[in-house]
Parts: C-alpha cells; structure tokens; sequence
C-alpha cells in the first residue's frame, strides 16, 4: 500500500509519526544535552556551554570500572544464556519427554515472576547455601532471567530448520555432533546472536539482581547511576548516560555496516 | 550382491510401515521404488540410509551388516527431495562438505570437486550460493555432492519431483548416464511411473508396505502380477469373464465372446474373474466381427493418439487407445463400435 505524502491521510500519518518520534527520542536528547550545560544541576535547554560534566563523568575512575565490570557480566551473562537457551530449545524441539510441551509454554509465556521477588528469593538461597561468594551469583541470578529470550527467539527457528540438513551432513560422513556444529548452529547463527545481543542488553541494563547480589566493592554501572542519582541528580550522572546513548549509537552503526558486509 | 535387504520390517506401534521387504541389487544396478504415497518407499529408503531404525530385518551394502551402523558410517550417497543443500556454504562448500569429513585436503580435495563441478556442469558457480542458483542448478549440486564422495550406493528421494517436466526428462537421461558410467548401485524412490520406467533397470513397485512386484518396465506394464499394479501402472480395463476351460485356456466374457488366454494359468472352472486389457490391446473390428459390442461415448485427440471412451451393454467403461492417424476413419459418437481384445496382451485377475 502506498500513500500520496500531501494526501490527507498521508499528510496526518506523517504527523503522527513525526509526534510519536518526538515523543520516543526527545527524551534521550534531552539526557545527551544536557550535561553540556554549565550549572550544577540538571537543565534543559541547557545554560552555558561546558564540557566539564563530560570531562567529569570520563575521570571518574568509578564509573569507567562500573563500566568495565558490566561490560564483562553481560558478555559472560549472553555467552552463558545463549548456550543454555540453544541447548534448552533444541532438547524441547528434538525429543518427546514428559513436560516438554509445559516448559515450551513456560519459555514462551511472558516472564510473569517480578524480578524483585526472584531477587529476594536468591539473596535468601545464596545466604543459606553456603555457596561461595562472588560475582558469579550475579551471573547465574541474571542468566535465570536472560536464558527465556535466547529460547524465545532461537526456539521458532529451530522448530522450522529442515531436518533433511542435518541428514544430509550425516549422510555426508559428519557425526551428530559435528553436524550440529556444522550445519545447525550456522544456520540458525542469526537467531543466536539476537538472542545474546538480548541477553547482553538485559544484564547490562539490570539493576535490581545487581543491586541484591553484586558483591561489596564491585558495582555496575546501572547500579552505580541508581546510587548516584538517590544521592543527587548530578550533570555527571546525566553525563555517564549520555556517553552510553553515544557509545549504543555507534555501536548500532558499525553492527549496520557489519550486516551488510557479511549479507550475500 | 551390492545391496541386499533382508526381511526388512519398520513398525511405528502396531502399525506396519514396512513388512518383510526383500530386495537385492546387483553392482551398477538401478532400482526404483515406486508406489502411491504412504505405500512406504520412503521409510525404505530411509532405512537403507541409516535415518529411520530397522524394527526387524537386515540390511546389507557390499556385504557389510549395516544395519545398526550409523549414517555417517554407512557411505551412503544422498539425494533428497529438497536437496537440502546447506544454505550457509558455498557450492564449492557444499560439495567439499563430504570430503572435508574424510580428511581430504587440498589439492586432492580442489581437484575432485572441479573434476565433479565440470561432471555436473556446474563449472564457474562454484562460489555461488544455493540460493542463488536455479532449481535445476540446485540440483544437480545436490548430486555432485553425493557423488563425490565416491559412496558405496547412491539413494535419489523424488530428485525430479521439484523440477519442471521438461528438465525432469534431461536430467533423468543425464543421471541415468553418469549412473552408468560410475557404475555405481542406485536407489530411487518415485510416485511417478513415467520417471521409474525411463531411468530405472528395474522397478519395485511397491503398496502397503510390501513389493507387489519386482521386474522390468517391460513386465510390470504387460505382465502385472496384481490387479493393483494393473490399475497402478498404466491404464487398464477390466471386463467381467468367466472361466470356460482352465485346461485349454478358454474364458468367456459377457455377449458369448471366448478369448484363449495362452499367458498364464487360470483358476477352476466356472470361476467368475475379471480380465485385464490395457487401452492400445483393443481394437475396433468390424461390425459382423464377434467382438465386444459397445457405445462410443466420446472421442479426445491427444496428438500421437486418440482416446475413445465406450460403455458396453453391461453398463462397463471402457478406454481404448487407437492411433491418432486413424482419427477421422473412426465410427461418430453414439454408434455401435465392436472392440477386438488383444489375447495375448490380456491378464486375468480373480475377483
């Protein structure tokens, strides 16, 4: 369906769109704005002209380790989710066991637990259990809720994959195993890596299991804006936001470009 | 003995797939399964390849018991339907997928897949990918890399049936030829009778689970062993008769017509069967003739020859084929034609 742009209708979807665009991004403009703003407390338009809150939020040794330990947690965290989930998918697709139909539907259902009970929940198992302390509980915490996005997103495409692949690597002379890793995973590679890059940004955004768990002295970033913002809204927290929104922006540019390299 | 099955049976619960198949081909042999869908070809074929567990029964290639080897150890060459060409790699890939599995490596590993690439015609593709090649391409990169691994048998599971008819019959011709020339022992697996008789040595026609008969295109279209195979292969009329002598031969269809069935023997006699003719065995004779009367009903051109539909007295259809030079000497719709059955072409079946 095509719409004439100066028709009426096409002129009022236009202005709808350009409101709900407004209405969706402004806010992220206002939080990179901002902190160019020379007083000490946030503005919008910004007054003045400073670079010292950016200046401010890059020297803060806290942030950038915030920062760093995230950055590991979510890739630990979407390594962790992504294999699991793949294996979880493909136990649900490939064999009949009792229940498999009840965890599908589990999987696939929104997550109705709030994350703040399963955060109580743990704090009180990891506290009787005696296990280890470390940062490892926040990972295991955070992959329980990562782990239902790979199945989400892997779980559809596994059950349309042809089967006749898979034989034909057998019949080629691969091992199970092997065909597996030759034909199923690269196959169904783009689903995967969506359903990382979905874990990776819900550890890396998740504050209430990290704000139970995280062990005393290591702090992520979410947790550490949640901290600073209680404590005052600050220009540099706003600052610290507005480097991720640069950082996300080129980052979603570069993946641009990545995709169309590798496409056909 | 290439490949032999023995007693081969699958059953899913109570239900039989398969039952007690046995089917042994020789080196350079080609053998087509063919049956209507459900008649457990497929299944067959399947548990030749090693995908589908044998209930009871054994498999053998070249001697070997195989049947509880798994796939990858079995050496099978596989066609599928689909072609199930692997969607990530390239042709070159695909076809080096099977080699790179045996530990062959460049420049043996180059060399046989030109050599296969320029066998198949696929010279200069291959850095394509499946997706950007033509059905017929696809194709026959699916064979090459089932040949190129030199296997023990190679297995074809409907491998024309997504190709239009007229690439369907040189792509026949041309499997059927490098076939030959490998002399490689083949399995096919068709619904399509015309495609089983072109490129198959024999066909194993099959139906609920069991070979109704095994024999050349030759045998299965004018000696069939069952009525099934009658109405399967081919079209064929069936008239009620009645057996006057089994000794000397002798039936009588309905209007006092006595035919001497030479071919094969015949049950007792007075026993009610129904005989068998196919379209091109019955001629239209004269009317004084003593023949089996009947109406024409309508006559359909079809180029090489025309096609009559006629209904006897008994309220029977008949088809009958004639030559379709013979078209504007033939009687006009309505009148009595007088069909001349040919007795040696003609098979009895008990009712």
């Amino acid at each position: 369906m095509t719409f004439r742009l100066l028709s009426p209708l096409g002129l009022s979807l236009l202005i709808l769109a350009s409101l709900a665009m407004i209405y969706l991004l402004v806010p992220i403009a206002v939080v990179v704005v901002s902190p160019f703003g020379d007083t000490g407390f946030i503005a919008f338009p910004p007054q003045g002209l400073t670079l010292k809150w950016y200046a401010a939020a890059l020297n803060d040794g806290r942030y950038l380790t915030g920062f760093l330990l995230s950055l590991r947690l979510a890739s630990i965290v979407a390594l962790i989710s992504a294999s699991l989930g793949m294996c979880a998918a493909y136990a649900i697709t490939r064999y009949d066991f009792p229940g498999a139909k009840a965890l599908e539907a589990l999987f696939l259902s929104p997550l109705i637990l709030p994350t703040l009970v399963m955060a109580v929940a743990l704090t009180a198992y990891f506290t009787r259990s005696g296990l280890p302390t470390g940062t490892w509980r926040l990972v295991a915490a955070q992959s329980i809720i990562c782990i239902p996005y790979v199945i989400r997103i892997v779980l559809p495409l596994l059950q349309r994959f042809d089967r006749s692949l898979e034989e034909a690597a057998l019949s080629l002379g691969a091992t199970p195993i092997r065909s597996f890793f030759l034909v199923l995973v690269p196959v169904i590679r783009p689903a995967l890596i969506a359903g990382a890059a979905m874990a990776f940004i819900t550890s890396f955004d998740e504050v209430v299991l990290a704000l139970f768990l995280s062990v005393p002295g290591q702090t992520t970033l979410p947790v550490m804006i949640y901290s600073s913002v209680q404590l005052g809204f600050e220009p540099v927290v706003a600052a610290v936001a507005g480097l991720l929104v640069c950082l996300t922006g080129v980052v979603m540019v570069i993946m641009h470009f990545f995709g169309l390299r590798t496409r056909g | 003995m290439e490949i032999e099955l023995k007693n081969l049976t699958k059953s899913y619960g109570a239900t039989k797939v398969v039952t007690g198949l046995d089917l042994s081909l020789d080196k350079g042999e080609m053998v087509a399964l063919l049956g209507p869908s459900g008649c457990g070809k497929t299944t067959t074929l399947r548990m030749v390849a090693g995908f589908v567990d044998v209930t009871a029964g054994e498999i053998r290639l070249k001697g070997r018991d195989v049947t509880h080897v798994p796939s990858y150890k079995r050496d099978c060459g596989l066609v599928f339907q689909n072609y199930a060409l692997f969607p990530h790699l390239s042709v070159f890939e695909n076809i080096a997928f099977g080699l790179r599995r045996r530990s062959v490596r460049p420049p043996e590993l180059t060399e046989r897949v030109t050599k296969v690439l320029s066998m198949m015609q696929l010279d200069g593709l291959a850095q394509r990918y499946p997706s950007q090649l033509s059905g017929g391409q696809q194709q026959r990169v699916a064979v090459a890399r089932a040949l190129v691994i030199n296997p023990a048998i190679l297995l074809l599971d409907e491998p024309f049936s997504n190709l239009d008819a007229k690439l369907r019959d040189s792509t026949g011709y041309e499997l059927r030829r490098i076939q030959r020339d490998l002399g490689l022992t083949s399995i096919f697996v068709t619904h399509d009778q015309s495609e089983a008789m072109g490129i198959a040595d024999r066909i194993a026609v099959m139906n609920k689970g069991v070979i109704e008969q095994l024999g050349s295109a030759d045998e299965i279209y004018n000696r069939p062993a069952t009525r099934f195979i009658a109405s399967f292969i081919g079209k064929a009329n069936f008239v009620p008769a009645t057996v006057i002598s089994n000794k000397e031969h002798i039936v009588e269809l309905g209007g006092g017509i006595r035919l001497q069935l030479t071919s094969q023997p015949l049950p007792a006699d007075g026993t009610a069967i129904d005989v068998m003719m196919r379209p091109e065995h019955l001629a239209i004779g004269n009317p004084e003739d003593a023949g089996l009367k009947a109406r024409l009903e309508d006559v359909t051109f079809q180029g090489s020859t025309a096609r009559i539909r006629a209904s006897t007295e008994t309220g029977g259809d008949l088809l009958i084929e004639v030559p379709g030079t013979s078209l504007p000497t033939l009687p006009s719709s309505g009148s009595t034609i007088n069909l001349l059955p040919d007795p040696n072409s003609t098979r009895a079946f008990t009712k």
